[in-house]
């Protein structure tokens, strides 16, 4: 016999509780919101996009099974509670009755259904993070699922964005290049109008099944792509947030008072790949070199005026990440530094620069320019710290539309030593990490393992930790993992970035989702 | 006259198909990865490659080329391949707000140069015309993105009179319009002096004023209507600039025309689309300057009797 766990989960009673603890003044009906958007989304199909702008709108749109609160505490959404089994194969999940679809058709065991099969059959984002098995309905607000391996991280995964719930009357009716520009979900806002690239116009949903939300009629996202533009038009009051403000913005708006600004550590880490595979860099010893020569604390004093984030303490984990180890960094220690590259065998030539048998350590490093903030400016520093310890890096800078493919070959093809980039984890779960990150399946081009690491150790208890069917255990075999992989140190961790948004003071009620670094004020208000 | 034109949009045909040849090869050439753009930075392997079959970017090049011009010729310039739409439609929709932008710079360039022009050519030599150089030297030299923020800054932060960006009523086009149209003051302010000028050197100006003329009736009735010609060359390719040319203000001003589509197709690698914006680019170029050459020629009687 199975003994079944019943996890009870807060409903909406206490999620609008929470809302309203957030609330400086009583809430006021009516009003338009505008948001200068920071990044371009050519659609709005969300199940499609894992990640970026398209999240943003998600959050007034759709909804999903399950939901993080402000302190990332997991709710219930459109599940109101779940039951899994003892070994973890089957799962129950209880649904909300009395929702609908903006479109009228009922939210029920079919709809889910409908969506997760949607998911699997077009192979949409995260698909396989789940080993399902079958799905079906038992009842009309009862669904259960049976997986092949235990999976306690699929709550986790439902509650991201990309498993919003479509309503499939309307997936049906506009096909799949439809859905790219229309959508239709059970959240507080419905589509009125939608320009790509250019803005997204939201009215109220007047049927929302949480009585009394949400507080706006209309909530305007109009893409601004210049930064200073963006916060022109906050300062100009043309629009209520302003998304994305550069760090010396951000510090003005603080000192002028006039404007609320706000910011939370996210999951997204500044990392720096450094190639496992081969070249120096596939040296343990010089890669805790470079470790060491960087000043993480330097870089976001110099970079980010000291408000742009903290040190990161596991690689590519942020503490908001469930199942996070605080495994530590590598303390800037230029000398240490040195030690261990003599100690590679990397010695130190007359001209500042380190030699082995006649080859010297120069290495290819690649980057964006304003891809994410700071990015270029954190490489430059990089490169010049590295430089203090003898090791020459190339520079190159490199337009998006070309880095991705760059840095998205397979180890043999990858021209690159060293290459910034930012890591996201949005199921806000370390099973993404273990699976996409640190194992070496997920070497690319399949995942985002973009430094070739590859321990079989790692591997074999990666391995081992997806039969664990509850999370406290699983986090515990977690830390070990999380523990040896900082000691190969794969990657050059850096640091956890905080996100910032600036609203007017009339708007009340903003939230953050870590997830995404989203700001979403879906339950929000103006105040007259 | 009439076959003058006709042979003239005949000649058009050609060009626009080189220039539809050249972007073809041109984007094969720079790296970057349409699918992967689309899929998203993160996707998965599977997910992109399914997506390049959709697109049929996996086919051999010349395959894609073929079927690219086969309809072309058809006028069907394909669908883009991030929103999925067909390219005429995000092109007609963005059209007419670039064009309406270009027509308010353009008048406003007019005008004002032409103003500032003959200002400084009836003082020539005095701190007036002067003033008037240093003016159209700074505006040839200010790069629009900065002019736009600082408008913005005093006309929306400070002053509160005008929308600080994007696309709406008339109030909306002041501050891009400006933008765009400096660089045009300052070329025909010094196109209009120098034209002006060398037409007062005539010798049926001096008649005129010997008749016992008006210093006003000599300058619009004789100097200006025939200084006006050079002028309207300038005033037609500045406008013709202006419409693939706004790619900044677009960008400062979050004006959803077709610069900004430009530069979004470009960083998106949505090849259709941006073949599709060059060829619009191109026509509008050409036809603009056919209408100022007709224009030309029926103002101009020594040409109007040659065609």
């Amino acid at each position: 016999m199975t003994r079944q766990t019943i996890v009870k989960l807060i409903v909406a009673i206490s999620f609008l509780l929470s809302i309203h603890a957030l609330a400086q003044s009583t809430p006021t009906y009516g009003g338009t919101l505008r948001i200068a958007y920071v990044t371009t989304s050519p659609h709005i199909d969300v199940q499609l996009a894992s990640q970026g702008p398209v999240t943003e709108s998600a959050h007034y749109m759709f909804e999903t099974l399950f939901d993080r609160n402000e302190d990332g505490a997991l709710e219930g959404l459109l599940a109101t509670g779940y039951e899994s089994s003892d070994d973890g194969l089957v799962y129950t999940f209880f649904l909300r009755e009395g929702v609908s679809f903006h479109d009228g058709t009922p939210f029920d065991a079919e709809a889910v259904k409908y969506n997760i099969e949607r998911k699997i059959r077009l192979g949409l984002p995260t698909w396989d993070a789940v080993p399902w098995n079958t799905i079906e309905v038992v009842d009309d607000h009862t669904l259960r699922v049976t997986l092949t391996a235990p999976a306690p991280h699929i709550i986790r995964v439902l509650s991201a964005k990309t498993w919003s719930m479509y309503s499939p009357t309307h997936v049906e009716s506009v096909g799949a290049d439809g859905i790219l520009s229309q959508g239709v979900g059970t959240g507080p806002f419905m589509q009125a109008e939608f320009q790509p690239n250019d803005y997204l116009r939201l009215v109220k949903n007047p049927n929302y099944w949480q009585a009394g939300l949400p507080y706006l009629d209309e909530v305007i996202f109009q893409v601004v792509p210049d930064a200073n533009t963006r916060a022109a038009l906050l300062e100009a009051g043309d629009v209520d947030v302003a998304l994305g403000l550069p760090i010396p913005t951000i510090e003005r708006l603080q000192r002028g008072g006039r404007f609320n600004v706000l910011s939370a550590v996210g999951s997204r880490q500044y990392y720096a790949v450094l190639n496992n595979y081969r070249g120096p860099t596939s040296d343990v010893m010089v890669r805790k070199a470079i470790n060491h020569a960087v000043d993480k604390e330097g870089i976001l004093r110099a970079v980010f005026r000291g408000i742009g984030g903290e040190v990161a303490e596991a690689p590519y984990l942020s503490p908001v990440v469930d199942g996070f180890f605080p495994a530590g960094h590598y303390e800037y220690d230029p000398v240490l530094a040195g030690q261990l590259l003599d100690q590679a065998g990397w010695a130190l030539s007359s001209d500042g620069v380190r030699y082995k048998d006649g080859e010297r350590l120069s290495l290819a490093f690649y980057t964006r320019r304003g891809s994410v903030p700071g990015d270029f400016e954190t490489a430059e520093l990089i490169q010049g710290m590295l430089r203090e310890v003898g090791v020459d890096t190339r520079l190159e800078v490199i337009e998006s539309a070309s880095f991705i493919p760059a840095v998205t070959t397979d180890r043999e093809s990858a021209q690159y030593d060293m290459a910034l980039f930012t890591w996201s984890t949005a199921t806000l779960d370390a099973e993404f990490v273990m699976t996409s990150g640190y194992h070496s399946d997920a070497a690319a081009p399949r995942l985002y393992n973009r430094a070739y690491y590859s321990n079989t150790a790692v591997d074999r208890l990666i391995e081992e930790s997806r039969s664990i069917p509850n999370i406290e255990d699983r986090n515990a075999a977690y830390e070990a993992i999380i523990a040896m992989v900082f000691d190969d140190a794969p990657i050059l961790q850096l640091f956890d970035s905080a996100e910032f948004a600036a609203t007017s003071p009339k708007v009340q009620g903003v939230y953050f989702d870590p997830a995404y670094s989203n700001w979403p004020v879906k339950y929000g208000w103006k105040t007259p | 006259m009439l076959r003058y034109i006709s042979s003239r949009l005949l000649i058009t045909v050609p060009m626009l198909l080189l220039v539809a040849v050249v972007t073809f090869f041109a984007f094969k050439l720079i790296p970057g990865d349409p699918a992967r753009m689309f899929a998203g930075e993160d996707a998965p392997l599977e997910r992109v490659e399914a997506i390049r079959s959709e697109l049929g970017l996996d086919r051999p090049i010349l395959n894609q080329f073929a079927s690219y011009m086969g309809r072309l010729l058809h006028g069907d310039l394909g669908r883009s391949v991030s929103s999925r739409r067909p390219v005429i439609e995000e092109i007609r929709s963005r059209f007419g707000r670039t064009f309406k932008l270009a027509l308010t710079a353009i008048a406003i360039a007019t005008a004002t140069g032409i103003a500032l022009g003959t200002l400084a050519a009836l003082h020539k030599g005095t701190w007036i015309d002067a003033a008037v150089s240093l003016i159209s030297l700074l505006g040839i030299s200010v790069p629009s993105f900065w002019l736009g923020l600082l408008l913005m800054q005093l006309f929306s932060v400070k002053l509160g009179l005008l929308p600080a960006a994007g696309y709406g009523g008339w109030q909306n086009f002041l501050m891009p319009g400006l933008t765009l149209s400096v660089f045009s003051i300052a070329f025909i302010t010094r196109m209009t002096r120098s034209s002006l000028l060398e037409v007062l050197e005539n010798d049926y100006i001096r008649t005129a004023k010997a008749k016992g003329l008006s210093r006003a009736a000599v300058i619009t009735a004789h100097a200006m209507r025939n200084a006006l010609l050079p002028i309207i060359i300038i005033v037609g390719m500045r406008f013709g600039y202006m419409i693939g040319g706004a790619v900044i203000v677009e960008e400062v001003f979050a004006w959803p025309g077709l610069g900004r589509l430009l530069i979004l197709s470009v960083g998106q690698r949505d090849i259709p689309v941006v073949q599709g914006l060059l060829l619009v680019f191109a026509a509008t170029f050409i036809l603009i300057n056919l209408a100022v050459d007709t224009l030309y020629a029926t103002l101009d009687p020594k040409l109007r009797h040659q065609l």
